[in-house]
């Protein structure tokens, strides 16, 4: 049993006080008709300068003492696949599949985030402001828990693109917001650092073979049935048990195949998914990840293929690193993009000539946007204040400064393909100068979530007991769908 | 029943009127509490002769329950001795203390044997760190987000000295006390975080402590009264929240209603009433702050000591006498109502003395039941008032940090830490087994599901599988001849029990299919040098970083040379050469090498070795973490402390310790330093055979070690 929230204060009010904690097993049954059956979530963390990507503005070209107000684009706008809608330079591909999906331009925050990144990936992450008072789930573990997995033996949450061993303070915080929160370990994300090493506890531990691997499995379950009466006799012991035959189970089923793409792909194909850009042209080489991203767009594209139910690929996020950029912005988003651009166009290219985009969501997404910096050094402003500069006072004395560099929480932006979303559609206006706050159809993140939660059926009040109450996938339940973005 | 709060209650004005200032130390703290105990009116008769194990068998009585007449038996001498280890300090016995302990013939042994482990505070302090870690959401500052502070110190140590309970209490509330924690303030991007479990920054922070404080010390859920009234307890209205919150703050707050201004400010309050307590709230937030605990901690307040002896309860026993134990609700009654007072009473009139009551509750007879799921207590939300009546305790799922120490203890009978909760590394195998990454979030309880990401970390995940087939026990077993002597040493080992002969015949047969017949102990090792007093051929290196010296002016190991630098206090210096290095291939098995020398009157704080192979992301390092290329794990190992110095230390490191790939050609090598003066000489890899004795041995250890029986307390 599972109550959406008013099904919830109908029940306070009738006066019963429990709720069912759902069996890890069983999937919920949400009451919407959903429109995408998989997701996969393209997480560009950093904050990505939109006036350089999804919504460009006039080029203005580096001239040195300019001030930062002149300064609208660092790259030309270019056309795309759908009439009158453009983007920045440099997204020539993902420019040609424009006409499959949805640019949502106006998405803004009530919330300054100022300096802090981590506050901000939190909120996209999750939907809540942090703390939460609760260990708030990602959206990975809310389609996980809510849609359960969609082949028996794929996970249904999986993970592109992060290391995973880590005492890194920043790193152990973004390890808990991408996690399952409170819903526990059965909505952990299964972890794939390195699309190219695969899912290694798919494989035996050092190279053991598989024979011995199942003798050694055999003992194990001679041993557990040998083992004292009463301990057989336990619900949690047979779990228990039971788990570690799943786990085996899933070492041959088809997951396995999806890490193959080398050998299973055409070189073309490969080919298109590799970054236009290598460790040589790199401004920032501590920052390049070779073929770890793109190869990601890859591998989620062939694990939906095997029955995946929820995959977000990575592009990892470090402190000051790729996008998140506070000087020579202007090159370093012509570097950054020759990473992203040629996968995520292909990858929904694929998905479209495989018949696969009208079930599965692709959506684009970063924690906030970048603006004109107030000053030189830029990313040490209060909260707050870089959604009131016009870039008057800023001189860009030279060419490490001609870029945006600044925190940008009032203006954000996302792309959604397939699953239900419209095609070929802009959602929102933001203004022409700066501050280039959202002027037509602001819209919040709650809402943005409900939207989501939507195409895959999920109610933005759908909710899990915890600490004995209710909690909502979309903080108390109220995102409303944005159904202008929903075909 | 027995009112504690009325009697009391008159004196109440007094005694927080005397206290208004605050204690002066802590004997101070003391005295004035045991002034308040000794007040208190005696406990009721009908106590005279109780314990624990009479209000259970009462309520078997009552039920007329046939264990009234036959009480269910008691778990043998060795799954006793398990349970205790791991419920005292958190790690099995040694198969040497199982059967100590087994052969043991004193009649009070198990007593014997309690006193004994929490007499070993260390370990004891160890085992409870974590879970106040948990449930103060003890952590430190993560990329300038401030947090509620690190506690791990200040929990271990108030647990190493066994501090009373109530005084642990108002050093993490009360700003006024001698021993305060104070928070941790920090200033990062120009924003200042206050890194504290007391946190009121905004009025959101204020709510969240509020509401923190009520569940972890007084059982009590108030987050969603936060907001609006509570939905499901009645017992919480918001403004009632609102006032307790307002204890934290400098002034009286405002109800905010789903993020609504009601422009209504509430007058702050403590929540439960205690007659005769004064209800005028000092006007600062320290008096305030000082105020709360006083009322918090006073023996008027039962909800402070019961919240905590239901704690200990569900710890040791498996479900809380009231459940859920962070939500204690005026609608619903414990399991044993009587049992509840009786242990909270006796719990403050032993001065808070947690060991006290953890002693009362390991010795009793019903700690000592023996598991049985037929038995077995449950608790459904659904059914909260089903009847409880401890007739077996609970199976309880193993902690990650009790499943990673045992199996350390276990692999190497000699080991002795460093204990994972020591390590704020999280990884696969971490994360797998339940702990979390962060602890931005109160909470008492780890998840205890299980999941197939878990089940595939034990079955092929590395770190479990290192830890059990790197143990040092294996080679003394495959030393062994009588296999009949290494089955039984396994189960003692890993599960402090004799094996069953059923049990016996499995593993007897699984070693006879699996041990090839006359396999040698261990092949000889073999050495290929990389470096011995030159670069290796061909080698492309920036050459002036590597100083070459000649002994006997300088300290050489083997030959004529060594190459050596120096380095100014926290400077690095780095020598490195590029070149494929022999063998092509290698075995995951062997081992890197390389000689080093420290010089006694200038010895670096950190020495630090990195391999090439696609990239320089395989390091090893000893002695303080300063270097920092790369991440915890593979591409920056920490191996130990620095070596001894003023003689040449052999280091080894595995190739799997620093993910080296052995089906691939290692094209590098440096060598690298904090501070100080190193001699580097001989550097290479050492080929180790494998060594196919030990893998059945392996085998049959990981069976068991995943095996329920290891994998739960029963």
């Amino acid at each position: 049993m599972n109550l959406n929230r008013r099904d919830f204060l109908k029940t306070c009010a009738l006066g019963t006080a429990g709720l069912a904690l759902p069996s890890w097993t069983r999937a919920e049954e949400p009451a919407l008709k959903a429109t995408a059956d998989a997701m996969i979530m393209i997480w560009l963390p950093g904050g990505v300068a939109q006036t350089d990507t999804w919504d460009p503005k006039q080029h203005t070209p580096y001239r040195q003492g300019m001030k930062g107000s002149e300064l609208l684009g660092t790259c030309r706008p270019i056309p795309t696949s759908v009439d009158g809608v453009f983007l920045g330079e440099g997204l020539e591909n993902i420019a040609s599949v424009m006409h499959h999906g949805t640019i949502l331009r106006s998405l803004t925050y009530d919330t300054k985030f100022g300096a802090i990144h981590l506050k901000a990936q939190y909120y996209m992450m999750t939907g809540y402001l942090f703390p939460a008072g609760v260990k708030a789930p990602s959206i990975g573990a809310v389609v996980s828990r809510s849609l359960g997995r969609r082949d028996p033996n794929v996970p249904a949450y999986i993970y592109i693109g992060r290391d995973i061993d880590t005492s890194d303070a920043e790193k152990l915080f973004i390890g808990e917001f991408i996690g399952p929160g409170f819903y526990g370990v059965n909505h952990a994300p299964f972890m794939i650092p390195d699309p190219a090493r695969g899912l290694a506890t798919l494989h035996a531990a050092a190279g053991m073979k598989l024979d011995r691997l199942d003798r050694r499995q055999a003992y194990l379950n001679a041993v557990a049935k040998a083992a004292n009466q009463d301990l057989q006799g336990a619900g949690k012991a047979q779990d228990y048990m039971k788990v570690m035959a799943e786990a085996r189970a899933m070492m041959d089923s088809p997951v396995k195949r999806a890490f193959n793409y080398r050998q299973e792909e055409k070189p073309e194909i490969i080919q298109a998914y590799q970054p236009k850009i290598t460790a040589r042209d790199e401004l920032d080489a501590g920052y390049f990840y070779g073929n770890r991203f793109g190869e990601g767009c890859l591998l989620a594209r062939r694990l939906v293929e095997s029955g995946a139910r929820y995959v977000q690929v990575e592009y990892q996020y470090g402190p000051f690193k790729g996008f998140d950029m506070h000087e020579n912005g202007r090159q370093r988003m012509v570097e950054m993009k020759k990473q992203i651009d040629g996968p995520i166009a292909q990858l929904v290219r694929d998905l479209h000539e495989r018949g696969l985009l009208k079930r599965t969501l692709v959506c684009v997404a970063t924690e906030f946007g970048r603006t004109i910096a107030a000053a030189p050094s830029a990313g040490v402003e209060p909260e707050g204040a870089t959604e009131r500069h016009d870039g008057e006072k800023l001189i860009i004395e030279n060419e490490k400064m001609y870029g945006f560099h600044g925190h940008f929480s009032s203006g954000n932006q996302m792309l959604f393909f397939g699953g239900g979303f419209k095609e070929g559609y802009v959602h929102g206006k933001t203004a022409d100068r700066h501050p280039m706050v959202p002027v037509e159809n602001p819209v919040k993140l709650i809402d943005t979530h409900a939207t989501i939660y939507k195409a895959l059926g999920i109610p933005a009040d759908h909710s899990y007991e915890t600490e004995g109450r209710p909690f909502y996938v979309t903080k108390d339940g109220k995102g409303e769908p944005i159904d202008a973005m929903l075909a | 029943m027995f009112h504690l709060r009325q009697s009391l209650g008159w004196m109440l004005a007094c005694a927080l009127a005397a206290a208004a200032h605050g204690a002066t130390t802590n004997d101070d703290f003391i005295a004035r509490r045991n002034e308040r105990l000794a007040a208190l009116p005696p406990a009721p008769a009908s106590w005279k002769n109780a314990s624990i194990d009479s209000f259970i068998t009462a309520k078997w009585d009552e039920a007329h329950l046939p264990e009234a007449k036959t009480p269910p038996p008691l778990c043998d001498d060795a799954t006793f001795a398990r349970r205790l280890y791991l419920d005292l300090i958190g790690i099995i016995p040694s198969a040497a203390e199982s059967r100590a302990f087994v052969a043991d013939k004193r009649r009070d042994k198990r007593t014997k044997l309690a006193e004994a482990l929490l007499a070993r505070n260390e370990d004891y302090a160890a085992h409870w760190t974590p879970f106040w870690e948990d449930a103060l959401a003890s952590q430190s500052t993560a990329g300038g987000v401030a947090t509620h502070g690190d506690y791990g110190d200040f929990i271990y140590r108030s647990f190493v000295t066994n501090k009373p309970y109530d005084l642990f209490v108002a050093e993490l509330l009360d700003p006024t006390m001698p021993g305060y924690k104070h928070a941790n303030v920090q200033t990062a991007n120009t924003h200042t975080n206050v890194n504290g479990f007391v946190r009121t920054d905004t009025h959101s922070d204020t709510i969240q402590t509020a509401a923190n404080t009520a569940q972890i010390f007084m059982a009590t859920e108030m987050k969603c009264a936060s907001c609006h009234n509570h939905f499901l307890n009645k017992e919480w209205p918001q403004k009632r929240f609102t006032a307790f919150a307002g204890l934290f703050s400098t002034n009286d707050l405002e109800v905010i209603r789903c993020e609504k201004h009601m422009g209504e400010f509430v007058p702050a309050a403590f929540p439960f009433d205690a007659p005769g307590a004064p209800t005028n709230v000092p006007s600062t937030q320290e008096a305030r702050l000082h105020y709360l605990t006083t009322r918090l901690i006073d023996p008027c307040n039962e909800r402070f000591s019961q919240a905590i002896v239901n704690r200990l309860w569900k710890r040791f026993v498996g479900l809380g006498l009231v459940e859920p134990v962070d939500d204690f609700r005026s609608d619903r009654e414990p399991s044993h109502p009587e049992l509840l007072h009786w242990l909270a009473d006796d719990f403050m009139r032993h001065g808070y003395d947690l060991k006290h009551t953890i002693a009362l509750i390991v010795t009793s007879r019903t700690y000592q039941q023996r598991y049985n799921p037929a038995l077995e207590d449950t608790f459904n939300m659904q059914k909260p008032d089903a009847p409880r009546y401890v007739r077996s305790p609970s199976l309880r799922r193993l902690t990650a940090e009790q499943v990673i120490d045992s199996i350390h203890k276990a692999a190497a009978p000699g080991w002795s830490g460093p204990r994972l909760y020591r390590d704020a590394a999280s990884t696969a195998l971490t994360r797998a087994l339940g702990r979390p990454p962060t602890r931005n979030e109160v909470s008492t309880s780890r998840p205890d599901d299980v999941a197939v990401v878990q089940s595939l970390e034990m079955l092929n995940g590395p770190e479990l599988y290192h830890f059990v087939y790197d143990g040092e026990i294996l080679d003394e077993w495959a030393s062994q001849k009588d296999q009949k002597k290494v089955v039984r040493e396994l189960y003692w080992t890993v599960l402090n029990r004799p094996p069953t002969a059923g049990e016996m015949a499995l593993g007897l047969k699984y070693l006879q299919d699996n041990v090839p017949g006359a396999a040698p102990l261990r092949a000889k090792t073999a050495e290929t040098v990389w470096v011995d007093g030159d670069l290796p051929p061909g080698a492309r290196a920036d050459l002036a970083a590597w100083r070459w010296v000649e002994g006997p002016a300088y300290p050489v190991f083997g030959g004529t040379r060594a190459h050596m630098n120096s380095a100014s206090v926290d400077k690095a210096k780095q020598q490195h050469l590029v070149t494929d290095l022999p063998p092509v291939k290698f075995e995951r098995d062997d081992r890197l090498f390389a000689y080093v020398y420290l010089e006694p009157t200038n010895a670096p704080a950190e020495i630090m070795v990195q391999w090439n192979q696609n990239g320089w992301e395989h390091r090893a390092f000893w002695g303080e973490d300063k270097i920092g290329y790369g991440d915890t794990g593979p591409s920056r190992r920490k191996m130990g402390a620095l070596p001894k110095a003023g003689e040449w230390v052999r280091l080894e490191i595995p190739v799997r310790e620093v993910g080296l790939n052995p089906d691939e050609t290692i094209s590098g090598i440096s060598f690298d330093q904090s501070g100080g003066t190193v001699y580097w000489d001989k550097a290479g890899l050492e080929h180790r055979p494998p060594h196919p004795e030990t893998e059945p041995l392996g085998d049959m250890m990981w069976a068991l070690v995943v095996s329920p029986e290891f994998q739960f307390i029963r």
